[in-house]
């Protein structure tokens, strides 16, 4: 095997029992048994052929990992520091490890809480500044400008034709039935020295 | 026991929601300690193998009186100290030389434990000189029938893999990949599944290789693996162990509501195993289909129309085969 250079070497491994694979834990179980010969010999035996088996271990989930779904580049929810580089979407872990604490179980009530459940007291949420108005069948102000806190004035100034006066319109006919102020001006003559 | 306190600041109060329980949990934190007699073969080891580790280790330098099998509460309350669910405790006497004891806890308690017996060792010095980067995820192999029948060695598998499996992630960087753990046991799968005697078991190799991939020229895409063997290199003959207790392990094994699958909808599988799907398609409206556009269909403008007899019958057979016959042009 060692002759053949490297890229010719096949990628692919023939497994009599076919192996188990976690990706999620980049982990695979291979249920083939080892060779009793080879780990009863010397070191060199046995280290050989603990390292081809480790070599088509990591070939088979080589494999395996390439052929899952694959993100180049850009914001990948991965390692959010390296954003460019080739990543791979793991699948859920298969093989259970156990929990480090128990699962979290929820805050007890307090005194008020269990209280307000009785009595079905709900807190009210702010729902923003838009009510909508029946009468008008749209969506106003709770205040401010057009706001639905205004109310209409309950007394109207009216002019001899019956029509409401519009104080600010009225100021302003006022201001324009004048002349304008720099037509008022009368320029001083200037002393010449 | 340690007593809970409120906290008084707010970095403690940090600290403090750190630890607590969680639906998805942090990666699990190591210690390792040392017993009262440990050989430096064991240090050294310990030192190599907390080094895959990094890092979530922390290193006791202190020499502890501790016998784990026959009392496990001040393991257990390192455990809680650091909150680190995971304890490599080295010792070495004339009577069990050169061990390591692998623990493992679950809320602060003691879930199971098993100790290794170092025969050979090949430190990492002695081989090439490789550089794996800190924190990188390893991949796992486990060889061997036994791994898979034998409830001791299944703990093994379970222990090596919750030790050395570090964070848990959704998104792989390929250039992460960078070396493979292989624990492998010789025997077939059909030892004597219980006796408390652990003599007659295999050993375990656990080696440790550096991945180097090289472009195939067989296939275009998946490159050719070749591995290089970084260490440590150890050879482990299992010796006492204390399994879990079955109750603590079904807490520990408890997957919380809000991670469980949700069963789909509308999927079933009949009983020939195949896939079979209810979709419910909402109503069509028939008023706004797309049909064949055809001339003769068209909505005109009224000043267009002028009825004609001959036209209006003959008109839509001519003009279906003129639409049939444009496309043909195109493709010549």
């Amino acid at each position: 095997m060692s002759d053949v250079p490297v890229a010719n070497r096949p990628v692919t491994v023939e497994r009599d029992i076919p192996v188990d694979y976690d990706l999620g834990n980049l982990a695979l179980f291979d249920s083939n048994m080892l060779d009793v010969e080879a780990m009863k010999g010397d070191e060199t035996a046995k280290e050989s052929h603990l390292a081809a088996r480790a070599r088509d271990s990591a070939q088979l989930l080589i494999n395996q990992i390439l052929a899952q779904p694959v993100v180049t580049g850009g914001r990948t929810g991965g390692d959010s520091r390296t954003n460019d580089g080739v990543f791979v979407r793991l699948p859920d872990t298969i093989y259970q490890l156990p929990r480090e604490k128990p699962v979290p179980t929820p805050k007890p009530l307090t005194k008020w809480e269990k209280f307000a459940k009785q009595k079905g007291i709900t807190k009210e949420r702010n729902s923003g500044n838009l009510v909508f108005d029946e009468a008008t069948g749209e969506w106003v102000k709770k205040w401010g400008y057009k706001g639905k806190n205004q109310d209409s004035p309950w007394l109207v100034e009216v002019d001899k034709n019956g029509e409401t006066v519009d104080e600010g319109q009225a100021k302003k006919h006022k201001r324009e039935a004048k002349p304008p102020p720099s037509l008022l001006k009368t320029s001083k003559p200037t002393k010449r020295k | 026991m340690m007593r809970s306190v409120k906290p008084r600041n707010a970095r403690s109060k940090r600290a403090q929601t750190a630890r607590e329980p969680k639906l998805i949990e942090n990666t699990k934190k190591a210690l390792t300690v040392r017993g009262s007699t440990c050989s430096l073969r064991v240090q050294n080891a310990i030192a190599e193998l907390a080094a895959y580790k990094q890092p979530d280790v922390k290193k006791f330098q202190k020499k502890n009186e501790i016998h784990p099998f026959e009392d496990a509460s001040s393991l257990e309350f390192f455990s809680q100290k650091n909150d680190a669910s995971l304890i490599m405790f080295g010792s070495s006497s004339k009577k069990r030389p050169d061990t390591i004891t692998f623990f493992r806890s679950f809320n602060y308690q003691l879930l199971d434990m098993f100790e290794l017996r170092m025969l050979t060792y090949k430190a990492i010095s002695e081989f090439k000189k490789m550089s794996v980067n800190v924190g990188m995820k390893p991949m796992f192999s486990f060889i061997g029938p036994i791994f898979d029948s034998h409830p001791h060695y299944k703990m093994i598998k379970s222990m090596f893999m919750d030790f050395f499996r570090g964070e848990q992630i959704s998104m792989l960087d390929l250039a992460g990949l960078q070396y493979i753990i292989q624990v492998s046991a010789a025997g077939d799968g059909n030892i004597s599944v219980y006796s408390g005697d652990t003599s007659g078991l295999p050993d375990i190799n656990f080696r440790v290789y550096q991945l180097k991939t090289f472009k195939s020229k067989t296939q275009t895409k998946v490159p050719r693996v070749e591995l290089e063997e970084i260490g440590p290199r150890i050879d482990f003959k299992l010796g006492r162990v204390h399994e879990a207790d079955s109750d603590l392990m079904k807490q520990a094994m408890r997957i919380p509501k809000q991670l469980q699958p949700k069963d789909k909808k509308n999927v079933e599988t009949d009983f020939m195993g195949d896939k079979v799907a209810t979709i419910h398609v909402g109503k069509q409206d028939l008023g706004t289909l797309q049909t064949r556009k055809m001339k003769g269909l068209k909505k005109r403008r009224k000043d267009d129309f002028e009825p004609s007899g001959p036209m209006q019958e003959f008109g839509d057979i001519d003009i279906v085969s003129e639409d049939e016959d444009q496309p043909r042009k195109k493709k010549r």
